[in-house]
């Protein structure tokens, strides 16, 4: 059975946009549940309530985050990098609502599915796309608060 | 007190009666300024108008004896002596330097007195660091130059300042720029605030400190979180937040009395105060309960290895009566900036959370805050109340999708299914936030409000002619609501056609299972007021064929995803076989969803399933679009059943 390693929170996850990033802790904190949970007997339960989350983390923080864009002219600025941030959002809801069918009709492996699945929105969306907002949004405004560049020398003292 | 240069020529002396002028002037105006901040400075500006007084009367007599150069340099002498000793006889020490330099030109004899300083070593040195060195912080040395640049004027800046020996007091400083001779001057006054401030402090102390352990109280605590947040937004460091709350402490308090308990509460505070460092700050909440706030921690190692230290060092013995006592412990929450990104009230409430969860672990241990979990609820409750607020903003609308009789070629229905028109993310589909609403109380409005749409459209349809069924997807929980059946046949009643509705509630088969017996009794009262039922998602529970019979449901429905996948999977394709045969035993009526191209709608066909509901058939599409649709629906001339030789 695949137990994962529980995944810690690091800097390397942080874009600097506070309530982004405090918002990307609930990916993290899904994924390790189903990591550490997907070894127990009866996953239903724990997968019902896990993609449900999920959907209410994709209307609740992508409105955040495409509200920023919004306001900081994201798809001006980088018209093919926000189209591209955009069809990713878009594409999220969609898979978790393929995932629940599939578990739904009964079809295997639904639970790994979803954790690899949310490994690699980790990988891929949260260390790289959203990584290239969080830059715009910094670099557009270091003065507001609770907005600030992330302290990459925090890292290299580790 | 130094001696003004006296000017030989007639432009000098007019230029020292201007200068002297300018002087008073600040004098004046830094004194008005005083006393409307202090209230309290009459001394200084009665000073000023008698030095204004008389040296305008020196002056008028200068200017008429102008052209007598020996006679001007005469009376400015006595002016000047006149002034000078006016100077001096100012309560506040005054300062008068050089803007540029900041050295000091004159310097009254009680800022020389107050100071402890000989005018020698004042006057022509500068108030730069290194030279005259009153000020204690630079800092604050800086920000009063900056203002006074900035505005030509500082009034009662608090400051710390030193005097020669060593003691330190806090006055308030003000000061005005004045212009001489082509240089810029400074007057500066200096008042002693010392008592007061030291008064202030020690209130603040006593209201911000708990008496008992001397350490600070909720008040001072989160003043030092929100510095210590300050600090870490620009080092990138961490701080912990450390909610601990004693084990065993009632005990000793119920066993020992109060007494007792006190001497244990100042013993903890002062071995925890040995734990920690010099920038971190321990504080008692009151009861048993304290605060610790570690700062500048590198990582969350640093955090564990301090909280180890305090853990062991709170469970060792106390002596009491000279009996050493064990059995307390301590039990710690912890959270920690920038990881919790809460406010200082919310990290210290976030940290007292984990110290339940420890205690409730077992006690004498740290549990650590999930942030990732808080942050979870948080948007599931905030997307809760998103979907209420939509709802009664009018953001969702229903789509139509036919439901067609493909061996006959002929429209039977409609399903109708919700969609949230999101201002941000778009339009959403049903699938993406149904399951958020479906076990909550939104359940009740969010169906009320599918059904009255519903109903209102299918009016608007039967008065040109359309009478077709209309399905409505019905949340279990809302079916279970007391009235459910009452309130129904009352909004049916609003409408002529209500005993005759073609309304057909659509429930998934699984939830309807679960509370099978009452769920079987709405339905069998709705069905006496002309409701029909359809079972949603037919296939995907596990009891279907134990259930079906008990729950009078007029429809099954065939679950989208094994339709969808029929042509490729011959697992999918047995399951529709066998949910097709189904029907037909127990004599209800089928629909098949998710027929998405016309070579499902003829396996279906060959199957026994003639109505399909599909994109092969017709997309959802807003109310508005499926009057034109209907008139130009034509049936397709491939939906035949597949031969046997095709068949494989
Ligand atoms: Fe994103």
């Amino acid at each position: 059975m695949t137990t994962s390693k529980r995944i810690e929170w690091s800097d390397a996850m942080l874009t600097g946009v506070a309530e982004m990033d405090s918002q990307h802790h609930i990916l993290v904190d899904t994924l390790n549940e189903v990591s550490t949970r997907m070894a127990e007997s009866s996953v239903d339960p724990m997968f019902d309530r896990v993609t449900r989350d999920l959907l209410a983390y994709a209307i609740y923080h992508f409105d955040t985050e495409e509200l920023l864009m919004q306001q900081y002219g994201y798809a001006e600025a980088a018209p093919g990098e926000a189209a591209r941030h955009l069809a990713a959002h878009r594409g999220f809801a969609e898979r978790v609502v393929k995932l629940r069918d599939d578990a739904r009709t009964g079809k295997p492996g639904a639970a790994v599915a979803l954790l690899r699945f949310l490994e690699s929105w980790l990988v891929d969306h949260i260390m790289t796309i959203d990584q290239l907002l969080g830059e715009f949004v910094c670099r557009h405004n270091h003065a507001a608060a609770g907005i600030q560049a992330p302290d990459r020398n925090a890292d290299e003292l580790r | 007190m130094a001696e003004l240069p006296i000017g030989a020529g007639e432009g000098e002396a007019r230029a020292e009666i201007v200068r002297l002028n300018k002087i008073i002037q600040a004098l004046m105006n830094r004194a008005e300024r005083s006393t409307e901040v202090q209230g309290s400075d009459f001394t200084l500006f009665e000073t000023a108008i008698m030095l204004e007084e008389r040296v305008r009367a020196r002056t008028v007599e200068l200017e008429a004896a102008l052209a007598e150069k020996e006679r001007v340099s005469v009376a400015l002498r006595k002016s000047e002596a006149q002034f000078a000793a006016i100077f001096n006889m100012t309560p506040d020490p005054i300062a008068l330097t050089r803007l540029r330099d900041g050295v000091v030109m004159e310097a009254s004899r009680s800022f020389t007195k107050y100071f402890g300083l000989d005018e020698a070593e004042v006057v022509g040195r500068t108030t730069l660091p290194g030279g005259l060195d009153i000020w204690v912080s630079a800092e604050e040395r800086q920000g009063w130059r900056e203002l006074l640049e900035r505005t030509g004027e500082v009034v009662g800046f608090q400051a710390q300042m030193r005097r020669r020996d060593g003691s330190q007091v806090t006055v308030l400083v003000s000061s005005r720029v004045f212009e001489a001779g082509g240089e810029q001057y400074v007057v500066t006054d200096i008042h002693d605030i010392s008592v007061q401030a030291r008064r202030t402090a020690y209130l603040e102390g006593i209201a911000s400190h708990d008496p008992l352990t001397g350490l600070p109280n909720r008040l001072l605590i989160a003043d030092r979180l929100a510095q210590a947040i300050g600090r870490s937004r620009r080092s990138g460091l961490h701080v912990a937040v450390c909610y601990l709350d004693l084990d065993g402490f009632k005990e000793i308090n119920d066993s020992l009395g109060h007494a007792a308990g006190d001497r244990v509460l100042v013993e903890v505070a002062r071995r925890l105060r040995a734990c920690v460092r010099s920038g971190d700050t321990v504080a008692r909440l009151g009861g048993d309960e304290f605060v610790v706030l570690l700062s500048d921690l590198i990582d969350d190692n640093e955090c564990v290895a301090a909280i180890d230290r305090l853990l062991v060092a709170v469970g060792q013995p106390y002596d009491l009566d000279g009996q050493a006592r064990g059995g307390i412990s301590a039990s710690i929450g912890i959270t920690v900036f920038p990881t919790d990104q809460g406010d200082p009230d919310t990290l210290i409430r976030h940290a007292d959370h984990a110290m339940y969860a420890a205690k409730q672990a077992g006690k004498n241990r740290h549990h650590l805050f999930d942030t990732g979990h808080e942050q979870r609820q948080v948007a599931r409750q905030a997307t809760l109340r998103r979907l209420s607020e939509a709802l009664g903003r009018g953001e969702f609308c229903l789509h139509y999708q036919p439901q067609v009789n493909c061996r006959l070629g002929k429209v039977v229905g409609f399903e109708a299914l919700i969609r949230w028109r999101h201002p941000r993310l778009g339009l959403l589909a049903p699938a993406e936030f149904i399951p958020l609403i479906e076990d909550t109380d939104l359940a009740g409005p969010f169906g009320e409000w599918v059904i009255g749409t519903v109903l209102a459209q299918s009016d608007a349809w039967r008065r040109v002619g359309v009478e077709l069924q209309i399905s409505v997807n019905t949340f279990i929980r809302h079916l279970l609501e007391v009235d459910f059946s009452r309130k129904l046949a009352a909004m049916l009643n609003g409408y002529s056609w209500g005993g005759r509705s073609l309304l057909q509630l659509e429930l998934v088969e699984t939830a309807a299972l679960k509370e099978l017996k009452t769920v079987r009794a709405v339905v069998e009262e709705c069905r006496e007021i002309g409701i029909a039922f359809s079972l949603d998602d037919f296939g995907t529970g596990y009891s279907t064929l134990a259930h079906l019979r008990h729950l009078p449901a007029d429809e099954i429905k065939i679950d989208q995803s094994f339709v969808a996948q029929m042509l490729e999977s011959v697992e999918d394709r047995v399951i529709v076989e066998a949910v097709i045969g189904l029907s037909q035993a127990f004599g209800r009526s089928l629909v098949a969803e998710g027929a998405e191209t016309t070579a499902h709608v003829s396996a279906l066909l060959a199957l026994g399933c003639n109505v399909v509901q599909g994109y092969a058939v017709a997309r959802p599409m807003p109310a508005e679009d499926m009057l034109p649709w209907l008139q130009g629906f034509q049936p397709d001339l491939g939906w035949q059943p597949l031969s046997d030789a095709d068949d494989d």
